[in-house]
C-alpha cells in the first residue's frame, strides 16, 4: 500500500559529505570479519549490508521557505541462516566489538527461531558476483545550490498564486542518494549507487463563502534520475495551469453517478497498476506471509497460467532493469542479478514477483531477484519491482482512443486510492476530470471516483496507446511489511481505455 | 541513553555551535521483533539505532540536518552531533529567511510519565520466540493459519536547545498482532494488543480471539450495500475515528477554510456542538494504560487537554507561530487519544440491536474529501449480521464512503473503552476508544476479499 505523502511529516533531507575512500575500503574488512564470525558461530549462510542513505528536502508554502532539511543515515545489518532459520541484527556502531555483538545477536535470533521453525529455509543456487553499478543520471541533484532550488519553487508558487481564487500553494524538491554495499558468504562484493529526484506542488483554491475548497497537485513523477529530470519538466507552466484548474474545480459540476467509459492517462493509471497488479502478483502475499498487515491476494497459485486477469490488451511486465525506474538495480539484496519478466501475458496471469528463498514454493515458479530492504537497519524481504502495462506493438494514439468514446471521462493525476486486502475491490479518484461526449473532450467535472473489481476492470480494457506515449509514474514510499518498510517503485503505461466502469460522486451532496 | 547522558551529549554539541540558536533532538532505540506466518517464524531482528535531528537558525534563516548517530558511545555521539550542527549551520547560512520565525522555547515543565519497563525494553530473542511459540500452539489447536508480529521497543528521546530547554522521555512498548485464517481461506480474524509492559499481554488469549473470529466469519453472506445500523468494535473506531482525529486538529487549516472544522466566513467551529453530547475526546500523556511522551518535537509540553467535551469542539491545535499570529495560546497537541466510554459491554450493544452490521476492523482508509472528512475504506477480518439482538451470520466485506465526523453525531449507544493498536497507520500512537452503536453507516459496494 502507498503511504506516499506521509514522508512530508518527516524531516527530510540531504547529504553533504560522501563516504571517504577509507570508509569504503573499511566495508570489505567489515564484511570479511562478519563472514568469519558467522561461519565460526555455525551459520550456513551470511550476508552484510553496509549502507548510507542521504536525503535533501526543501519545503515551501506560498512566498516562504518552511524548511531546508538534510539527513543521512549510515550503518549496517548482518543476516545469518543457521539450521534453516534466519536471524538479523543491525547497528550504527562501527566498532569491532559492536560487529561481533551484532553477529552474536543475529545468531541468537536464528537459534531461537529455529526451535519453532517448521520448514527450513532453502535458498536457490546463486553465483558470487563482484560488481559496481551506478544508476543513470546526468546531474547530481546534491550539487545544485539550495538557492537555485528555492528560486524554482518560488517561481512555481508565484505561478500558481497568479490565478484569482488560489489561496494556498505548497511545494518541495527532494533528492535521494543511496550508497549500498552488499557482501555475502558466497563471496559476493557488490557496490551500488542510486540517485532519485522529485519535485512536487499542491495548489488549493478556497471559496470561503460556501466553505468549499478544491486542490490540484503536480503530476510530475518521482524518478531514478538527477536534477536534469526536474529541469526538463515544465513545473512552472504546470503550476499556472494547476491554479486555473483548482479554481475551475470549485465551479465545475459534480459527476452524475453511473457507468462511463474511462480514458486514463499514465499520470493516473500508474497507481491503479500498482495497487491492482503490483501487489496481488507478490508471491509472499499470495502465500499468506503478509496476511496480518498488507493482506493476501486473489491471485492464488491455483490460478497461475490460466486465470484471465485482463483482456488481450493487458500485458504486465515486471522489470528491475528498466532505465530510470525507481526500483531499478543491478543486483537485489540477496546479491542476485536483476531481471525483466512478464506477470500477465495477453491477459493471462503467468508469474509472480519472487525472491531467492521463494523458488520452488510454488511448482515451476523461479526466483526473480525481488529481495530488498529500505535501510541498513531493516531486514530484507520481497519487494515490488517496477511493474508496467506494456503497450507491446500497439499503434493506437490517445486521440484515437478518445474519439471512440461516446460517454466517458478522461482522468489525469492520481488522487484518493483504496483497495481491499486481497486486491479485488478498489476505488480511485484523480486530480483533473474531463467529460468526454461523442468522441470529444467536453467540460470539467469534479468529485469523480471509480469503483471496480480488479479482473472485471482489466478485462474491460479495450485499447492501449502505442509506445510513443509511454510515461513512467511512481512513488518514493510504497509501504509493506511489519515493521513497515518503504520502497520506491515506478509503473509505466500509455493512455488506456476501459469500457463501462462504475463511477460514483464523492461530493457532499451525493 | 540516560537523561544525564542525553543532556551531556547535547550540551557539548550546543556549545560547539557558532550560531545563537540550535535545537537538538536525540532518539535511541532498541527494537526487537519476530514476525511469523503459516504458523512459523519468518523475518525477525534486533536493531540498535541512534538518531539525531539538529535545527540551526542563523538570524531568521533556518535549516535542519538529521542522521544516524552512535549514541551507544558518547564520544562518537558528540563528534557526530557536532558535524550535524555544523551541517545545519552551513545550510541555514544559505537558506532564505523564515517568515514564520519564532525564538526558541526556554526551559519548560513536563508531566511525570511512567512509561518504561526494563523487562519489555531489553527482552531476549529466546523470550520473543517463546511468546510466539505459545501463540502458534493455540493456532494449531484451533486449526487456523496465523500470521502476525510481536515486537518490543525501548526508546529514549530528548530535546535540548540553546535557550536552556531540556526534555527527556523514556518508554517501552510491546505490541502483538495476529491474523488467523481458516485453512480453506474462507474466514479471517484479527486481534491486536499493546502495553508498556510485556507482562500485560496475553498471547494465548489474543490468538484465541483471532481464531474465534476467523472460524465464525467463514462463508460470509452477501447483502446489498446500503446504509445500515452498525456497531463498530473499538478496533474499527480506532481505524476510522482515530485516523481522522490525528489529521484534522490543526487550527491553521481550519482558520484558512481548509478543514472540516472551518466555518463559513473564515471562522472555526470551536465552541459549537459538533458531535453527540455523550462524546468527549481528549489527550493525556500521563494516562496509566497508554502513557506517551509529554512533549512535542521542539520540547513544547503536552498536557492533558480536551478536544471535544460533551459534544462541543473545545480546542484545535495552534502551532506556536499560528498562536502568536492569532493571539491565542499555543497548543494543545495530541500524543495519545482517549474517548470516554460507558460500562455497557459489546454483548449488550449487540443485544440492543434489532438489525444491523457488526464491524470488527476497517482497512485502507483514505480521505476522499477533507472538507467534510469523508473517507473511503473497507471492512476486514470479520463482518457480521445482527438481528433480534444476536449475531446471526457472517457477511461478505463492504467498501464504505462515510464521514466519521458525521458518525459521531449519529450515535445510538457508546460501549466500554479498550486500549487499541493503531492499525494501518502503523506506529506507537496509542488510543483508548469505545465500541459505538451507530444509527447508520454507508456501505457502497461489496468486496470479495476474505
Amino acid at each position: 500500500m502507498l503511504n506516499r505523502r506521509e514522508w512530508l511529516a518527516i524531516a527530510a533531507t540531504v547529504p553533504l559529505a560522501r563516504l571517504t575512500a577509507a570508509e569504503k575500503a573499511d566495508r570489505d574488512r567489515l564484511a570479511d570479519m562478519a563472514m568469519e564470525l558467522a561461519k565460526k558461530a555455525g551459520a550456513e549462510y551470511a550476508d552484510l549490508r553496509v549502507s548510507r542513505y542521504d536525503n535533501e528536502g526543501i519545503f515551501t508554502r506560498e512566498r516562504q521557505v518552511q524548511n531546508v532539511a538534510s539527513s543521512s543515515s549510515y550503518g549496517y545489518g548482518v543476516r545469518v541462516l543457521k539450521k534453516g532459520a534466519w536471524g538479523f541484527a543491525a547497528t550504527n556502531d562501527f566498532r569491532e566489538e559492536a560487529l561481533a555483538q551484532a553477529v552474536k545477536n543475529a545468531i541468537e535470533i536464528a537459534e531461537a527461531n529455529g526451535a519453532i521453525q517448521t520448514r527450513p529455509v532453502q535458498l536457490a543456487p546463486l553465483k558470487a558476483y563482484t560488481a559496481k553499478w551506478k544508476s543513470a543520471y546526468e546531474i547530481d541533484p546534491f550539487t545544485i545550490p539550495i538557492e537555485r532550488k528555492v528560486d524554482l519553487l518560488m517561481k512555481v508558487n508565484a505561478a500558481a498564486l497568479a490565478t484569482k481564487g488560489v489561496g494556498f500553494v505548497s511545494s518541495y524538491v527532494r533528492a535521494v542518494r543511496e550508497d549500498r554495499y552488499f557482501a555475502s558468504s558466497l563471496g559476493s562484493r557488490i557496490q551500488q549507487d542510486i540517485v532519485r529526484s522529485h519535485a512536487q506542488f499542491g495548489v488549493t483554491a478556497v471559496d470561503r463563502a460556501k466553505g468549499d475548497s478544491q486542490s490540484r497537485r503536480s503530476m510530475m513523477a518521482p524518478i531514478q534520475r538527477g536534477w536534469e529530470a526536474i529541469e526538463q519538466y515544465p513545473l512552472v507552466e504546470e503550476a499556472a495551469q494547476a491554479g486555473e484548474e483548482a479554481v475551475m474545480k470549485l465551479k465545475a459540476p459534480g459527476v452524475e453517478p453511473g457507468v462511463y467509459d474511462l480514458l486514463l492517462h499514465p499520470n493516473h493509471l500508474w497507481l491503479t497498476i500498482h495497487e491492482s497488479c503490483g501487489h496481488p502478483t507478490e508471491l509472499d502475499r499470495a502465500l499468506g506471509y503478509e496476511a496480518n498487515y498488507a493482506g493476501t491476494s486473489f491471485l492464488t497459485p491455483d490460478k497461475l497460467g490460466k486465470f484471465q486477469y485482463g483482456s488481450k490488451w493487458v500485458n504486465m511486465v515486471a522489470d528491475r532493469i528498466q532505465p530510470h525506474g525507481l526500483a531499478t538495480v543491478a543486483y537485489d539484496d540477496d546479491g542476485a542479478p536483476a531481471q525483466r519478466w512478464y506477470l500477465i501475458r495477453d491477459g493471462i496471469f503467468i508469474d509472480y514477483q519472487t525472491t531467492r528463498e521463494q523458488e520452488g514454493l510454488v511448482k515451476g515458479v523461479k526466483a526473480h531477484a525481488c529481495t530488498h530492504a529500505d535501510s541498513w537497519s531493516s531486514v530484507v524481504f520481497q519487494r515490488m519491482p517496477n511493474v508496467s502495462l506494456d503497450p507491446m506493438d500497439s499503434k493506437l494514439t490517445e486521440a484515437e482512443l478518445l474519439s471512440e468514446i461516446d460517454n466517458g471521462i478522461l482522468i489525469l493525476g492520481d488522487g484518493s486510492f483504496s483497495i481491499d486486502q486481497q486486491r479485488y475491490n478498489f476505488q480511485f479518484g484523480g486530480q483533473v476530470f474531463w467529460e468526454i461526449k461523442n468522441g470529444k473532450k467536453a467540460r470539467m467535472l469534479r468529485d469523480v471516483a471509480y469503483q471496480a473489481r480488479t479482473p472485471e476492470f482489466w478485462n474491460s480494457c479495450d485499447g492501449v496507446a502505442g509506445r510513443a506515449e509511454y510515461e513512467l509514474g511512481g512513488a518514493f514510499n510504497d509501504g509493506k511489511g511489519e515493521p513497515p518498510q518503504s520502497n520506491a517503485v515506478s509503473h509505466g503505461c500509455t493512455p488506456t481505455r476501459f469500457r463501462g466502469v462504475n463511477v460514483i460522486n464523492t461530493g457532499r451532496k451525493a | 541513553m540516560t537523561s544525564e547522558q542525553a543532556r551531556d551529549i547535547s550540551s557539548k554539541a550546543l556549545k560547539a555551535a557558532s550560531v545563537p540558536e540550535v535545537e537538538i533532538s536525540l532518539s535511541h532505540e532498541r527494537h526487537g521483533f519476530l514476525r511469523f506466518a503459516r504458523n512459523a517464524p519468518t523475518t525477525s531482528g534486533l536493531t540498535l539505532t541512534g538518531q539525531a535531528n539538529v535545527t540551526a537558525w542563523k538570524g531568521k534563516r533556518k535549516a535542519s540536518a538529521a542522521g544516524a548517530v552512535d549514541l551507544a558511545n558518547p564520544k562518537n555521539a558528540v563528534d557526530e552531533l557536532k558535524r550535524l550542527v555544523s551541517q545545519a549551520e552551513r545550510l541555514a547560512a544559505i537558506s532564505p529567511e523564515d517568515r514564520e520565525y519564532l525564538p526558541l522555547l526556554g526551559p519548560q515543565k513536563y508531566l511525570e510519565v511512567n512509561a518504561y519497563d526494563p523487562e519489555t525494553a531489553e527482552m531476549t530473542a529466546a523470550r520473543r520466540a517463546q511468546h510466539v511459540a505459545d501463540a502458534i500452539r493455540v493456532a494449531n489447536e484451533r486449526k487456523v493459519i496465523v500470521a502476525g508480529l510481536f515486537e518490543q521497543r525501548g526508546t529514549e528521546q530528548s530535546v535540548a536547545n540553546s535557550a536552556g530547554l531540556f526534555a527527556y522521555h523514556r518508554g517501552s512498548v510491546a505490541t502483538y498482532s495476529v491474523t488467523a485464517r481458516t485453512p480453506d481461506d474462507r474466514g479471517s480474524g484479527y486481534t491486536a494488543v499493546s502495553s508498556s509492559r510485556v507482562g500485560g499481554l496475553d498471547f494465548k488469549e489474543t490468538t484465541g480471539m483471532a481464531a474465534h473470529k476467523a472460524i465464525d466469519s467463514r462463508n460470509g453472506k452477501e447483502i446489498k450495500p446500503e446504509d445500515y445500523p452498525t456497531i463498530l468494535e473499538p478496533q474499527a473506531v480506532a481505524d476510522l475515528v482515530g485516523n481522522m482525529m490525528r489529521g484534522i486538529l490543526d487550527a491553521r487549516r481550519a482558520d484558512e477554510g481548509r478543514s472540516v472544522f472551518s466555518a463559513p466566513d473564515g471562522k472555526t467551529r470551536i465552541g459549537e456542538r459538533i458531535f453527540d453530547p455523550r462524546v468527549s475526546i481528549y489527550t493525556d500523556p500521563a494516562n496509566r494504560t497508554i502513557p506517551s511522551r509529554p512533549f512535542d518535537g521542539d520540547g513544547f509540553p503536552i498536557k492533558p487537554a480536551d478536544f471535544v467535551r460533551d459534544g462541543v469542539l473545545r480546542n484545535l491545535s495552534y502551532s506556536r507561530y499560528w498562536a502568536e499570529r492569532s493571539k491565542k495560546a499555543a497548543g494543545p497537541f495530541l500524543n495519545n487519544l482517549i474517548m470516554d466510554g460507558t460500562d455497557v459491554p459489546l454483548s449488550k450493544l449487540i443485544a440492543n440491536t434489532e438489525r444491523g452490521v457488526l464491524v470488527t476492523r476497517l482497512w485502507y482508509i483514505r480521505p476522499v474529501d477533507p472538507q467534510q472528512a469523508l473517507y473511503t475504506g473497507l471492512t476486514r477480518d470479520g463482518l457480521f449480521w445482527i438481528e433480534d439482538g444476536k449475531v446471526q451470520h457472517p457477511l461478505k466485506n463492504f467498501r464504505f464512503n462515510e464521514s466519521p465526523y458525521r458518525l459521531l453525531g449519529d450515535i445510538e449507544e457508546i460501549g466500554q473503552i479498550l486500549p487499541v493498536v493503531a492499525g494501518e497507520r502503523y506506529g506507537d500512537f496509542r488510543m483508548m476508544l469505545p465500541a459505538l452503536r451507530l444509527k447508520s453507516f454507508r456501505f457502497t459496494s461489496v468486496s470479495d476479499a476474505v
